[in-house]
């Protein structure tokens, strides 16, 4: 029988590798019946307390992330969405109620202004590079790891040592890593090659140095996450298809792949993210410049270096929203999406 | 369903609430800053000024200053720390450096609701709004009070004349912390740039100090055609970062107000009309931009090939290594060159901004020298829960004293403070050759700075400044020769057409009447 997807992969292992019913509820307390409650009232005491004993557990450990997130998320959000429909007076130290000004101002730049169209086209690759490049190497370097090939454990440490240096050293040994006293471009040299390009001053090279060093700093932490995920993948699969002499590519991409599904789908949504998130590599990259040249500047980024005063949160707040309301739904709509695929399985 | 209404009323109610704003928002110009000239006292002869006297202070009284610990260093607050420490023995001086610029501008205000120090040191503190809030102390007793009493009188006097704080402090600074009919801050720093120049290179080849614009690009070509090699290379005529490529802003914002006049360019930022971007009735600017962009866009062989490409420190390396004769200069730039200049073994010297064929010209027929103030809106405060506000009002006015005033510049490699030195015993103690450069061009030239009392800049989203596109320097040297370059014509164009375009908006969105 050839199997083909892991589906049916999880399927034929699905018999094999599920407990007997018995062990199933081996070791649990079967709840009593309510005749059995009344006629032992003590136990039923016992297991009201232990019920009030967890309902305060749960409470304990929900009231600091609720808090942090009706603080951190809701409370600023909301405040950021009336500020937004304001403009600041300093002589009263407040915000006062303009309407639509700052979404008119915003929309006029929009249409014209290069320096904010540029912010959003570079926030825009960040999907490309962060899902389209940098994603699918995580997932085949990790397979590549998992499949022990020779000095794996070296690679691993190799991958994962960017995640675990602070960025701005990151940022800055990988910025004077090129340049006329930088080793890339004397390597370079001796090998032959001359002119080099200004990889720190040109706006069409720059940017795509930024974008090569998020995915070697960002490398790590996804092959962490998928190695993890490929580590739960049953072996019977695996041997099973060493039995039917199915290829590697194709184990990764018809069944590993499916197998990790969920942890893709997550990871995916995070670097999908990070078209609103990415601010520090830039910022960092590009020497702290308030004006964040040849087109490296990001949506975040921008917010980040205009905010100086009260009197720039109304617009930068607008703007800010602008970019999630147009995002968001995107993210949630790529969600939906890749979660119609492989719902069976999911290691 | 009854929500469902509910939430569309509500909806409606915010809607039409946001229309109707939209035609308003405006309002008249809040008289926030203040531009009125104040008389200070004739400081040209200080024979026969005696300082005030010291006041007493109980045993154990602190005194703590929280600064910014950048481009000026820690040398000339330790320095000051020792001095005040002597002179006011009861008093203990605690200094809090902070690397954070966000220590005193984001998060200042919630520090100054609790416990604050006493002084806080730094540049973009918001004291207007820290001043609204009352949040830092109202200084017009510490400007009135008397510094120095001047004991020899004069021709229709003979009663001595007090020397008060405001007195004390350079002109050309009282516009910056004088907020709603009040002093709430004191200057830090008198600065001026213009082109640092590598004196040792300069003095090995003979190359001249150029005074005007025509000099300048003449010895651009000399540099160029000298061929000088070292061992960085052939040395260029300037290095420059394009990460702070706004350092070209000290020479161009210098020939705009040789040409323009101050008044021309005082009057440019108060904002009040948008014709004044446009470059057909006030041309100098873009004149300006103009002799920026033929000497170095249109020449990249006088700039250092990686110099697009370089931080502010691998400017600054590059500079003090040799491998350029000058570099665009702000007052800090020798003290941040400082330890790389002496490790290569290079003495920095300023050159002012060259005289432009336009440049205005004085009653005798000179060109009038200006200088433009990057570190212009620099600043001290005194928090106004500050344990100690009164010792804090006597270190300023120790501060404002010559001899210990003096302790700035002699920590800073020739920075200075914006208190009214006595220049010419300056020039006459100075021993490196940028203080000497400097201490001239601060006693010859006429100072400005950009900050402006338009609440287009203080209550504006987007504040407004002389190039409201960016400055354009990296695009046009980086589009040079290219098909569509960025010329003069296309910069200042575009500059224009945005403006005509937001102007509207953005006086509404800062609460001005267009």
């Amino acid at each position: 029988m050839e199997v083909t997807t892991a589906s049916e992969l999880s399927e034929l292992t699905s018999d094999a590798s599920a407990p007997p019913a018995e062990l199933a509820v081996e070791g649990t307390v079967r709840a009593p019946s309510e005749e059995q409650e009344k006629r032992n009232p003590l136990k039923k005491r016992k297991i009201t307390k232990g019920k009030v004993i967890v309902a305060i557990f749960i409470i304990l450990m929900l009231i600091y992330p609720l808090f942090r997130f009706a603080i951190m998320w809701g409370y600023i959000n909301i405040k950021a969405l009336y500020v937004s429909f304001t403009r600041y007076d300093l002589l009263t130290d407040s915000n006062i109620f303009a309407g639509f000004l700052q979404y008119k101002l915003l929309f006029r730049r929009l249409a014209s202004d290069e320096y904010t169209k540029h912010t959003l086209i570079t926030s825009a690759l960040y999907f490309v590079v962060t899902c389209g490049i940098s994603l699918p190497l995580s997932v085949i370097f990790s397979y590549f790891l998992f499949k022990k090939v020779p000095a794996a454990g070296v690679y691993r440490v190799i991958f994962y040592l960017p995640s675990i240096l602070p960025v701005a050293v990151l940022a800055l040994t990988f910025r004077y890593s090129f340049g006329s006293e930088g080793y890339v471009d004397q390597l370079l040299h001796s090998l032959g090659f001359q002119n080099l390009p200004l990889w720190w001053g040109d706006s069409t090279i720059t940017p795509i140095m930024v974008f090569v060093y998020c995915i070697w700093a960002g490398l790590g932490l996804n092959i962490v996450l998928f190695s993890g995920a490929m580590s739960r993948v049953p072996k019977e699969i695996l041997e099973y298809d060493q039995l039917e002499g199915v290829g590697m590519a194709r184990e990764l991409f018809q069944v590993m792949l499916p197998c990790i599904w969920p942890t893709f789908v997550t990871t995916f949504m995070l670097g999908m993210t990070s078209v609103l998130t990415v601010y520090l590599q830039p910022y960092f990259l590009m020497d702290s410049a308030t004006t964040t040249p040849f087109n490296t500047c990001t949506i975040s980024l921008y917010i980040f270096n205009n905010y100086a005063t009260p009197a720039q949160a109304p617009y930068l707040a607008a703007f800010g929203l602008f970019c999630s309301a147009v995002f968001v739904p995107i993210v949630l709509g790529t969600r939906a999406f890749l979660n119609r695929f492989f719902r069976d399985v999911g290691y | 369903m009854r929500a469902k209404r509910i939430a569309a009323l509500a909806l409606c109610g915010l809607l039409a609430g946001s229309l109707c704003a939209c035609g308003g928002g405006g309002g008249t110009l809040p008289p926030a800053g203040d531009d009125t000239p104040i008389d200070q006292v004739d400081d040209t002869d200080r024979s026969g000024w005696v300082p005030f006297e010291k006041k007493e202070f109980p045993a154990g009284t602190k005194l703590r200053i929280k600064f910014f610990n950048g481009g000026y260093g820690d040398a000339w607050i330790k320095a000051m720390e020792t001095k005040f420490e002597q002179d006011y023995p009861n008093v203990d001086v605690i200094l809090t450096a902070s690397k954070q610029e966000n220590d005193f501008t984001q998060t200042i205000a919630t520090t100054l609701e609790g416990s604050p120090d006493d002084i806080y040191i730094c540049h973009n503190i918001p004291y207007e709004r820290l001043s609204v809030r009352n949040l830092v102390m109202n200084l017009d007793t510490l400007y009135n009070s008397v510094v120095y009493t001047d004991t020899k009188g004069t021709e229709t006097t003979d009663d001595d004349t007090p020397v008060r704080f405001v007195d004390r402090i350079a002109p050309s600074s009282l516009n910056v912390v004088r907020f709603n009919g009040h002093y709430v801050a004191i200057p830090e720093i008198q600065g001026a740039g213009g082109i640092a120049y590598n004196k040792t290179l300069f003095d090995a080849q003979g190359w001249e100090i150029p005074e005007t614009y025509e000099e300048l690009v003449a010895l651009c070509e000399t540099i160029k055609n000298a061929n000088v090699q070292t061992d960085q290379g052939v040395v260029t005529p300037f290095v420059w970062s394009g990460t702070v490529a706004y350092m070209w802003d000290s020479f161009v914002y210098d020939m705009w107000v040789q040409i323009a006049g101050i008044d021309e360019f005082n009057t440019f930022m108060k904002y009040e009309s948008m014709d004044l971007f446009d470059s057909e009735k006030y041309p100098a600017l873009k004149q300006a931009w103009t002799y920026w962009y033929n000497l170095v866009a249109a020449h990249p062989e006088y700039s250092n090939s990686e110099s697009m490409a370089l931080d502010s420190v691998g400017a600054n390396t590059a500079f003090a290594a040799g491998q350029a004769a000058m570099m665009p200069a702000s007052c800090w730039t020798a003290n941040e060159c400082a330890s790389m200049a002496e490790l290569f073994g290079t003495e920095i010297g300023l050159i002012p901004t060259p005289f432009v064929p336009e440049a205005k010209k004085d009653e005798n027929g000179n060109p009038i020298r200006v200088a433009y103030d990057m570190a212009g809106k620099d600043c001290m405060v005194i928090a106004q829960k500050g344990a100690n506000r009164q010792v804090a009002i006597e270190f300023f006015k120790w501060m404002a004293l010559e001899e210990n005033a003096r302790l700035f510049p002699e920590n800073t490699n020739g920075l200075h403070l914006a208190f009214k030195y006595d220049f010419d015993y300056l020039k006459e103690h100075e021993t490196l050759a940028w203080a000497k450069d400097t201490v001239k061009l601060l006693s010859e030239a006429t100072r400005f700075n950009l900050y402006s009392s338009s609440p287009l800049v203080y209550n504006a989203g987007t504040p407004l400044s002389p190039y409201p596109e960016g400055n354009m320097y990296l695009e046009a040297c980086e589009d040079y020769g290219k098909s569509d370059p960025k010329t003069p014509d296309g910069v200042f164009a575009s500059r224009w057409e945005k403006i005509q375009a937001e102007w509207e908006t953005m006086c509404l969105a800062a609460g001005v009447t267009p």
